[in-house]
């Protein structure tokens, strides 16, 4: 590999990095002016993460060292998430046969030591967010697995670079495919993300949560680690629904990058759109909403099975 | 290379010698396990040397004019499996010391030491026996060595029952494969195994004889619907034979798989389907039952059954790769297999053994009862979180590695094979990303509900960590860091095991094999350094200067206690009622009522499906059958007589007529 296309590679890393917080305040922005407000500036997550980094980190006293590298550990996994995600037509890094399963697996490691960090306080309340978080991402996999996995078993390519380049506009099934995966493209955003309608962010009653019970004794550097990771993943789940539009981008280059900026724009106005018209689902019926993604991602398959 | 296999043999002869001559426990346990080690040293000396010759070496013990050569075969695949036996007998001896010194005031060792160099003893002879007799003689041996093992405190309850389940499964399993062999020799007249290969047998005999073997096999490994004398077995054998039992012994099931395979590929086209169905279903249905479980031991036990589901997985793409003439498919699959196997072996030992270090802390398996052990045993806590993240398929570690393998031999297949295949493939890939999603919650919650929190009863005595049982942990542990890390190293192997088993089939190119593996290394090397990096960075630059302790937040109520922390049960109780029948869970609750209630209660107990619903109800209806011909019993030696007579008459007839 040559200098060039590593420091392309770097590329959509830098860039995400810097963009994700301010994705989240597009939203929250959006989300305010929705409901009527002004809202605070869309530049509010770096004010936030700005301060908490500079706050101080404390500990609750049944914590051991989990606590202390959770954090680190699950923030270095979502970061490599990065390292594998392409941005329109710049290769990512790492980029090779199969690196869709590590994209997946690198996630679940995430999500591992986020339990593992909140079960380590000893309160009830971290447990329940545990579970919770550990039983709907049970449900998210096989989203991903059939909503990606279904195109890299078609195309025959086994690295996400490669399998959004296999998407062809001129196939008639192409159109169809793009709908049904940006449907359960947006759910696994919404599930993995913890948005509504699966987890409010913004609530502060502790019983309702999801991601952010988990979180609840993370303080200074811990919090701000989190919360970036969850801004990150985020921009992630953005990139990747967005890539489905990539077909444009065969025609020409500055059209298939807008059409890249306004998806993700278009995408954010509706988790916004969606925060304020919707109330969370109860706990009990999430399961069969991500089966019902689940589904529509057998139908992805099925289209692309059948009608090729 | 001789000289290693005779001391190999010799010092396991020796271990029993000292078993049956030397006086105090004390020095029995030592000088016996020390045996075994050197043993197994010796005989891995052995496997490595062997591995590395172009052609499998071959040993005749003697010969027999009607039963043929009486020999050994070291081929590479099973010197593969040699090899994990071997380092399983390694730890096993080291950690057996440590863990039966408690034990050696208070009972006998003999029983059970002995019945461990016979295991070891058996399952060497029996991965490289090249005559079925050999293999069988060891077979039998093997599952009696086990038995012995598992008895060791006889006078349990459920110690009886679960070494009875086990004998009992173990002999309908070995009935089949008399069957296989008895209908591979009628075949090919021939009782060595290298004139199995090849037969040309017919279509229908070919599946008869493949299902024959899967049964035999599939009964030992613990597939679906046989595994149920796994988590009844498993749990009651004291920690170092369970280790033995759950990580190797398991094994010996999957190597007999891939020779029956190997010998003769079942030319049927259900054959792979109908495989990649029970492997999945005993996939999910063990690691759900695992996530249900609150026996530690019982819940690895079920996590057994899950790896050995993926391991099946592996194995129908290696069908499906034969029956298509695809030899990367075939190669992903087989490498899958054994690479799995390997690290089935590696953590599932190290999570056994762990398992019993913490039951002599605690005195009891229940993980409802435990909590906040991290912080009295900080390193076994971070062991044991190696072992979890490693089980449950998560990178950097060397379960991710496999699970990889097979991952990509599904696309691969996909990719070769058009038609139905992909929605098949997709189907077995969705199924092995569900199971990972449920082994990180049955781990996260194991991991979590011991380790974590605080402790949920109060513990009166300390933690006294053994240094030989630490030692074997130290052992594993650094294979599992070194095959997650490095995995090319186990591909490599396996690349050779397929250049040898599956030469007919073609050549596969290290580029594309061994190349594939090399990312996932580059990630998992990467990823290590930049978590540490990273780990310094928050300690030197942020905590150094602000941090402070101070109690949990509780929302206000400041009279939290460690009971009202999340349990095992409560963690798991969604996933647990969304399996609705499946697991057969009973709950039982009596709520305090009246004015002056009494105290309430809630009980969650869970039972093994087949087990309760199957081979219970079967076995009272056999009873029940049985008990109808008591007539015939009766005590009067003349009848008895009459019946050998009229036996011997009716068989006189039989050959008269044949």
């Amino acid at each position: 590999m040559d200098l060039s296309v590593s420091l392309q590679g770097l590329f959509p890393f830098v860039l995400i990095l810097l963009v994700s917080p301010f994705l989240v305040g597009l939203i929250n922005k959006q989300k305010a002016i929705l409901t009527g407000r002004i809202g605070a500036p869309v530049w509010q997550p770096y004010y936030d993460l700005a301060r908490l980094s500079r706050k101080e980190t404390i500990y609750a006293t049944s914590a051991s060292f989990i606590s202390r590298i959770a954090p680190v550990i699950s923030f270095s996994a979502i970061l490599f998430t990065l390292l594998i995600l392409p941005i329109g037509y710049v290769r990512p890094l790492f980029s090779f046969n199969g690196d869709i399963i590590v994209f997946a697996y690198l996630l679940g490691l995430a999500r591992f030591f986020q339990i593992l960090g909140a079960m380590d306080i000893g309160s009830s309340f971290e447990g329940m967010g545990a579970a919770r978080e550990a039983t709907f991402a049970v449900f998210a996999e096989p989203i991903f697995f059939f909503t990606l996995g279904s195109l890299a078993f078609i195309s025959g390519h086994t690295s996400i670079y490669d399998i959004y380049h296999s998407i062809q506009l001129d196939e008639p099934s192409a159109l169809v495919f793009i709908i049904v995966s940006s449907i359960s493209g947006f759910i696994l955003l919404v599930t993995e993300c913890s948005r509504m309608p699966i987890d409010d962010p913004n609530t502060h009653l502790e019983l309702t949560m999801i991601h952010e019970v988990m979180i609840l004794d993370n303080s200074g550097i811990d919090l701000f680690l989190y919360q970036y990771g969850s801004y990150i993943k985020i921009m992630v789940y953005a990139v990747f629904e967005a890539s489905f539009f990539n077909p444009f981008s065969m025609a020409n280059e500055w059209l298939g990058f807008s059409v890249f900026i306004v998806v993700i724009f278009l995408l954010t106005t509706v988790i916004a759109w969606v925060e304020t018209m919707i109330a969370r689902f109860k706990m009990k019926s999430i399961p069969q909403y991500l089966l019902f993604a689940t589904a529509i991602g057998i139908l992805n398959l099925l289209i692309y099975t059948f009608v090729r | 290379m001789t000289f290693f296999l005779l001391a190999d043999v010799g010092f396991l002869l020796l271990a029993l010698l000292v078993i049956g001559f030397v006086r105090t426990q004390f020095l029995i346990n030592r000088l016996a396990n020390l045996a075994l080690v050197f043993a197994m040293v010796f005989g891995l000396c052995f496997t490595v040397s062997a591995f590395l010759l172009p052609n499998p070496p071959e040993l005749t013990l003697f010969s027999q004019v009607s039963l043929g050569n009486f020999s050994f075969r070291f081929d590479k695949l099973s010197l593969f499996f040699l090899g994990i036996i071997q380092v399983g007998g390694i730890v096993t001896a080291l950690y057996g010391t440590g863990y039966l010194s408690g034990y050696e005031k208070s009972r006998s060792l003999r029983s059970t030491l002995t019945s461990t160099i016979l295991l070891f003893l058996a399952m060497q002879i029996l991965i490289t026996a090249n005559h079925t007799f050999l293999f069988l003689v060891a077979w039998e041996l093997m599952a009696l060595s086990g038995y012995l093992g598992i008895v060791f405190e006889r006078e349990k309850e459920d110690v009886q029952q679960g070494s009875l389940i086990f004998f009992a499964a173990t002999h309908i399993g070995t009935l089949f494969l008399y069957l296989m062999f008895i209908l591979l020799h009628n075949q090919t007249g021939s009782w060595e195994f290298t004139s199995f290969q090849n037969a040309h047998l017919p279509s229908t005999l070919a599946t008869t004889i493949f299902w024959f073997g899967f049964i035999g096999f599939g009964m030992k490994a613990g597939f679906m619907p046989f595994h149920f004398w796994l988590p009844e077995a498993h749990p009651v054998a004291p920690s170092h034979i369970s280790a033995v039992l759950s990580a190797v012994m398991l094994k010996t099931g999957i190597y007999g798989l891939i020779r029956v395979i190997s010998w003769n590929p079942p030319t049927d086209y259900v054959i792979p389907s109908i495989l990649l169905t029970i492997s999945v279903l005993t996939a999910i249905f063990g690691i759900w039952n695992a996530l249900a479980q609150k026996d530690l031991k019982r819940m690895l036990a079920y996590s057994s059954i899950e790896n050995i589901g993926i391991i099946g997985i592996a194995l129908s793409l290696m069908i499906f790769g034969i029956q298509n003439d695809q030899p990367l498919v075939i190669f992903l699959g087989l490498t899958g297999a054994l690479f799995h196997s390997a690290n089935h072996f590696l953590f599932k030992s190290l999570l056994f053994m762990c398992a019993g270090t913490i039951y002599h802390f605690y005195h009891h398996r229940n993980i409802e009862k435990m909590g906040g052990l991290l912080k009295s045993a900080p390193t076994l806590g971070m062991i044991v979180l190696v072992g979890s993240v490693a089980i449950s398929g998560l990178p950097p570690l060397n379960g991710f590695a496999s699970e990889f393998i097979i991952f990509s031999g599904f696309f691969e297949a996909s990719k070769l094979v058009h038609s139905y295949f992909p929605f098949f493939m997709l189907i077995g890939a969705v199924a092995l990303a569900f199971t990972g999603g449920l082994a990180l919650i049955a781990f996260s919650k194991v991991f979590s509900v011991i380790f974590l929190g605080n402790a949920r009863q109060p513990v009166t005595h300390g933690f006294h960590p053994d240094k030989s049982e630490f030692s074997a942990f130290f052992i594993l542990v650094g294979l599992i860091l070194i095959s997650g890390l490095f995995p090319q190293t186990i591909v490599g192997l396996c690349l050779s095991v397929y250049s040898e088993l599956f030469h007919q089939a073609g050549p596969v190119s290290s580029l594309t094999t061994v190349g594939r593996i090399q990312n996932v290394s580059l990630i998992a090397v990467s990823l290590f350094v930049v978590t540490g990096i990273l780990l310094y960075l928050k300690n030197r630059f942020s905590l150094k200067r602000k941090s402070r302790i101070s109690p949990a937040w509780g929302c206000g109520y400041p009279a939290q206690t460690s009971r009202m922390q999340y349990s095992s049960t409560s963690f798991s109780d969604e996933m647990i009622n969304i399996a609705g029948e499946v697991l057969n869970v009973s709950k039982e609750k009596q709520e305090p009522e009246s004015s002056l209630p009494k105290p309430g209660n809630f009980k969650t107990v869970v039972s093994d499906l087949v087990l309760n619903r199957l081979i219970f109800p079967a076995n009272t209806g056999l009873l029940w059958a049985i008990d109808k011909f008591k007539w015939l019993q009766s005590g009067k030696i003349q009848v008895y007589v009459t019946f050998s007579v009229a036996t011997l008459l009716f068989y006189l007839f039989l050959a008269y007529k044949i």
